[in-house]
């Protein structure tokens, strides 16, 4: 860029600072948003999806939950859930998960929860990209789950953008003793990326419909709001660290 | 492929060699009709540019066109970063088709041999190949004369301290915060003293335990036998609570994929309280066997570990570790008589990637914060004790293929 034009943008973002940082800040925003659900797994308002955390990276983030949807035997209030995600390999992904019930009593740290989640078929020009998931396999196992799911993606949509396609099954494969489950049947959504900043996301977790917009800000920050069961208000924000 | 301006490095790096090599032909220390220095001046050389950089126990010998150089990497908290600088530091010293050959050491005893065969890679820091094989190595480099010899200096390691419990209902997260600063001396080749005092600036644990405590207080020597093979015996107080004895002993093939240790121990429990030290009888016998096969693709090291564990729990324990560069991250499963249990074991490295130069006594920071997470934090469900001299680290942290890469994971 020569000096000239660098001068020009420069008196530019001066003129109109307001618009000129949004504008930035959505400039920074390089790819389609792929980030954590409610649930703390890669994957659309709650529901997982095939779509892995990269290789090599590490998300942390917090989610408010509506008190109606979190599951939590130990109150009523609307829950935090507190997330760790790792690109562990290329293709396997674990996650920490901690939800707390606001102001509820003798809950201890809150409910402690381990997802392991392993890539069987990588997405190809034609095929979708298949994920086998495991959820809450230790302690009280009140979010328990163990799925498959399979997720299409197609670029460049005239104006819908990137559009991912997802399709999964929860069933009951293990004999643990579980105190709840989640997924258990057929889920599925769609996400539609206009610009590579926002997500808007529709799904059916096997239970009820959510919707959900995820925007990505200066490369590292997701936010997520959702509706579930288009009408109960949960979100969060998320931050992607890259492991060197 | 390198940028520009490590292209250049490269090139100023052969250029330097050869113009160094050109006119010590002509000189008097020079080997007669060679074109190479006399190996005695190539020795001295290289052993001085080591010991002003701060590596200790620096010794180096010519044999037929490669220098091979053995050192101590006292200055770096990444061994990638020791290995490279030590190769960019000695490529000006290689005369025309000079090969180097690097020989990293735990205390004066040596873990591996790197080797480049030419200026411009060793100026690059790529090695050609990294080996534990030492077997090969000139014999004079045994006897060569060391630099910077650290038997006797010690060092002030400052640790941070943080142990905590998790999962009671009333009070969520009980931990005990500090700093543990170690003494650590090197006493002779292999052989060393580590003495460590925990401040606890704040105790929820509710222990009874002094604030000023002695925390790790170890004896250790190491040793390497022929055919990569490794033996350690550490006696003293262990963390956590624990004193006695250790010996540990860990066989590498020779890319270093592949390892088998086996470690046996007898310990007590320890507690150090405003009366002094009191210890239980040392009666629980510690016996594992393990087997390990690392990933050079994800440096991923997968280990199993059978055996006895702490308080006589019979059980198997498995291990996936995968090293971030110098952050680790790794998961475990065990499996025992009373039950099972999992969690994550982390290495996070701590600030200042490069320490003082080294002297009569020293102060740096440790090099990293190693914590595990256990579902089950009983004593029955597979617990280990940290003697401060773990074969398996070391050689983890020196691992040939974790060498070969550069600190940028290229």
């Amino acid at each position: 860029m020569t000096p000239t034009r660098v001068s020009r943008r420069v008196w530019r973002i001066r003129r109109r600072p307001v618009t000129s940082a949004l504008a930035l800040v959505l400039a920074l925003a390089a790819r389609p948003v792929d980030a954590q659900s409610l649930t703390g797994t890669t994957g659309l308002v709650t529901i997982p999806t095939a779509r892995m955390a990269e290789d090599r990276t590490l998300l942390v983030g917090a989610h408010l939950v509506d008190r109606r949807h979190h599951n939590s035997p130990y109150g009523d209030n609307a829950a935090v859930v507190e997330f760790a995600t790792l690109g562990f390999l290329p293709f396997v992904e674990v996650g920490l998960r901690l939800t707390r019930v606001v102001d509820a009593p003798n809950q201890g740290l809150g409910d402690r929860m381990v997802s392991v989640r392993l890539r069987v078929l990588e997405e190809g020009a034609y095929r979708p990209a298949v994920v086998v998931g495991a959820h809450d396999l230790v302690g009280t196992r009140i979010y328990h789950s163990t799925y498959v799911v399979a997720s299409k993606e197609v670029a460049r949509v005239p104006v819908l953008g990137s559009v991912g396609a997802h399709l999964g099954h929860g069933g009951r494969w293990t004999s643990l003793k579980v105190e709840g489950r989640q997924f258990d049947g057929t889920f599925g959504g769609v996400s539609v990326a206009p610009r590579p900043w926002v997500t808007l996301l529709a799904e059916h977790d096997a239970e009820r419909l959510n919707a959900g917009v995820r925007l990505r800000l200066l490369r590292r920050i997701t936010l997520l709001g959702a509706l579930h069961d288009l009408k109960d208000l949960s979100g969060g924000v998320g931050y992607t660290h890259p492991l060197r | 492929m390198p940028d520009r301006s490590a292209r250049f490095r490269i090139a100023l790096a052969a250029a330097l060699a050869l113009l160094r090599a050109a006119p010590l032909g002509a000189q008097e220390d020079s080997a007669p009709d060679s074109g190479l220095a006399a190996p005695e001046a190539v020795e001295a050389r290289a052993t001085r540019t080591l010991a002003r950089a701060g590596f200790a126990n620096v010794a180096a010998a010519v044999e037929g066109s490669r220098v091979v150089v053995t050192f101590d990497n006292a200055r770096y908290r990444d061994e990638r970063r020791a290995l490279r600088e030590a190769a960019r530091l000695l490529a000006p010293e290689l005369g025309a088709g000079q090969g180097l050959v690097l020989v990293p050491a735990f205390r004066g005893v040596p873990l591996l041999s790197a080797r480049y065969d030419a200026a411009g890679e060793a100026a690059e820091g790529r090695p050609v190949e990294v080996s534990m094989e030492v077997a090969a190595l000139p014999a004079a480099l045994a006897s060569a004369p060391r630099a910077s010899v650290s038997f006797g200096r010690a060092d002030v390691v400052v640790h941070p301290w943080f142990e905590a419990r998790f999962g009671d209902v009333h009070d969520a997260v009980e931990s005990r915060t500090g700093v543990a600063p170690e003494l650590r001396v090197a006493l002779r080749r292999g052989l060393g003293l580590s003495a460590q005092l925990l401040f606890t600036l704040d105790d929820e644990l509710e222990t009874g335990e002094s604030r000023v405590r002695p925390a790790l207080v170890t004896l250790n020597q190491t040793a390497r036998l022929p055919r990569n093979v490794f033996v350690s015996a550490t006696a003293g107080a262990f963390t956590p609570d624990r004193y006695g004895v250790d010996v540990e002993g860990r066989a590498y093939s020779a890319d270093g994929r592949w390892s088998a240790g086996a470690e046996l121990a007898l310990t007590g429990g320890s507690s150090f309280a405003r009366e002094g030290w009191r210890f239980a009888p040392m009666r629980a016998p510690t016996a594992l066997a393990d087997v390990a096969w690392r990933s050079a693709r994800y440096d991923l090291t997968v280990r199993a570990t059978a055996g006895a564990f702490l308080a006589d729990q019979r059980g198997v324990r498995l291990d996936v570790l995968r090293q971030f560069g110098e952050l680790e991250v790794g998961w475990f499963g065990f499996k025992g008589g009373e039950g099972a249990n999992g969690g994550f074991t982390l290495r996070l490295p701590l600030p200042f990637t490069r320490h003082a130069m080294p002297g009569p006594v020293r102060l740096r920071a440790a090099d990293a914060f190693p914590w595990q997470y256990r579902y089950v934090g009983l004593e029955t469900s597979g617990r280990r004790f940290r003697t401060g001299a773990s074969l398996e680290e070391l050689g983890r942290r020196w691992n040939p293929d974790f060498l070969s890469k550069t600190p940028e994971g290229r």
